[in-house]
C-alpha cells in the first residue's frame, strides 16, 4: 500500500506494543525482582520521521518493520529507571498508547473513505 | 507521538507529587527512630529539575528530567536517656528533627495535587478523543 | 439559367470573425484552465492531509485536531470536485440524449 498507509500502520503497531508492555508491567507490579520492560523505538521513529519529510520514500523500508521485528525493541529496563516503572506511570503510558491507537485508527479509516470517494465518484 | 507530549507534563506532575507523598510518609515514619551516634540525621525530600522554558516544561519526562528522592542532612533533637541502647557515650539519644505540621500538610497537599493531575490527564485524554469527531458529521 | 459547378469548401475558408475571437480571449481563463486549477487544488489538499497524517505518526509537533481538520478539508474539496464532475456528466448526457 502507499507510504502514508504504511506509516500509519507502523504507528499503530508501535502503539499496540507500548500498550502490551505497559500491561505486562502493571500485571507484574507486585512481583519481587521483576524488571520492568520498556520499548525503544529509535529505528522505527527514525523511519517515520523520514517518511514525514520525504513523500517519495520507498515503502518497503517501512514494511520491513513487521510486528515480529518490532518486538525486538522491547527489553528489560535497567534498575536505575525504577521511578518511571511505577504503577501510575505505567497506567498513564497505557492510556496514552490507547489514545494514539484510536487517533491513528480514525485517521486511517477517514483516508480509506476519501480513497473510496475518489474511486466511486459518488458517496 | 504528539499526543504523548500533551500528556507528558501531567505525567511529570503525577510522579513528582507521588514522590512528595513518599518523602512525607517516610519522614513521619522515622520521626521517632534514633540516629546512630556520630552520624547525621537524614530525611527524604523530593526534588524536581527546574524547567527553563515552557517548551521544556511540557516536553515531559525526557526533556524536563525525572524528579527524584534525595536524602538531606537535617538538624537533630536530643533527648537525655542513658538507659536507651541507642544512647551515645553522654547518654544522649538523637532523633531527626521532623516538623510534623509541615509533613502532615504535605501529605494532604500532595494528595490533592495528585488528584488534580489525574483529573488533568483524563481531561486532556477526552479532549483528544473528541477531536477525532471532527468531520464525522457527513 | 446556368448551373455553376459545385466547389468544395475548404477548412481554410472558414474562419471565426476576428472580433469574436478577441472577445472570447478577454472574458477570462478557459474552462479547461479552471478545471485544471481545481484538480491541482484538490490534489494539493489531499497531499497536505497525507503529510500531516505521516507527521502525526512520526511524533512530530502536530496535533490531532490539525490532522483531522486537514483531512476534512481534503474531503470537502474532493466532494465538491466530484459533484461538479457529476453535474457536468449529467449535463453532457442530457445534451447527447436530445432528439434533433
Amino acid at each position: 500500500m502507499d507510504l502514508t498507509t504504511e506509516a500509519i500502520r507502523l504507528g499503530m503497531n508501535m502503539a499496540q506494543l507500548r500498550a502490551e508492555v505497559a500491561s505486562a508491567n502493571i500485571a507484574n507490579v507486585d512481583v519481587a525482582g521483576y524488571r520492568a520492560q520498556r520499548a525503544d523505538f529509535g529505528q522505527a521513529i527514525g523511519l517515520l520521521r523520514e517518511a514525514a519529510t520525504d513523500p517519495a520514500m520507498a515503502t518497503d523500508r517501512l514494511m520491513e518493520l513487521t510486528p515480529t521485528a518490532l518486538r525486538d525493541s522491547v527489553s528489560a529496563a535497567d534498575s536505575s529507571a525504577d521511578a518511571s516503572a511505577s504503577l501510575d506511570n505505567q497506567v498513564a503510558e497505557l492510556e496514552s498508547a490507547g489514545v494514539d491507537f484510536q487517533s491513528l485508527t480514525t485517521i486511517l479509516s477517514r483516508r480509506f473513505a476519501l480513497m473510496q470517494l475518489a474511486m466511486a465518484g459518488r458517496n | 507521538m504528539s499526543v504523548d507530549s500533551i500528556l507528558a507534563a501531567t505525567r511529570f506532575g503525577l510522579e513528582y507529587e507521588r514522590l512528595r507523598l513518599e518523602a512525607a510518609s517516610h519522614n513521619i515514619a522515622v520521626a521517632n527512630t534514633p540516629t546512630a551516634p556520630g552520624r547525621p540525621a537524614q530525611l527524604m525530600r523530593a526534588v524536581a529539575p527546574q524547567a527553563a522554558t515552557f517548551d521544556a516544561a511540557i516536553g515531559g519526562l525526557e526533556r524536563h528530567g525525572h524528579p527524584a528522592l534525595i536524602a538531606t542532612d537535617v538538624a537533630q533533637r536530643e533527648v537525655h536517656d542513658p538507659s536507651d541502647p541507642a544512647a551515645d557515650k553522654n547518654g544522649i539519644v538523637s532523633y531527626p528533627r521532623v516538623d510534623m505540621v509541615t509533613e502532615m500538610s504535605t501529605l494532604v497537599e500532595a494528595g490533592r495535587a495528585y488528584e488534580a493531575n489525574v483529573r488533568a490527564f483524563n481531561t486532556l485524554r477526552s479532549m483528544t478523543l473528541h477531536s477525532l469527531d471532527i468531520g464525522s458529521g457527513s | 439559367m446556368s448551373v455553376l459547378p459545385i466547389e468544395g469548401v475548404s477548412i481554410g475558408q472558414l474562419s471565426m470573425p476576428e472580433r469574436g475571437v478577441g472577445e472570447a480571449s478577454q472574458s477570462g481563463p478557459s474552462f479547461l484552465q479552471m478545471a485544471g486549477a481545481a484538480v491541482d487544488q484538490v490534489n494539493g489538499s489531499l497531499n497536505a492531509a497525507d503529510a500531516s497524517a505521516r507527521a502525526l505518526a512520526a511524533g512530530e509537533n502536530i496535533s490531532v485536531q490539525d490532522v483531522m481538520i486537514a483531512m476534512e478539508h481534503a474531503h470537502l474539496q474532493l466532494q465538491f470536485a466530484v459533484e461538479v464532475r457529476n453535474r457536468i456528466v449529467d449535463a453532457y448526457q442530457n445534451l447527447t440524449n436530445m432528439q434533433l
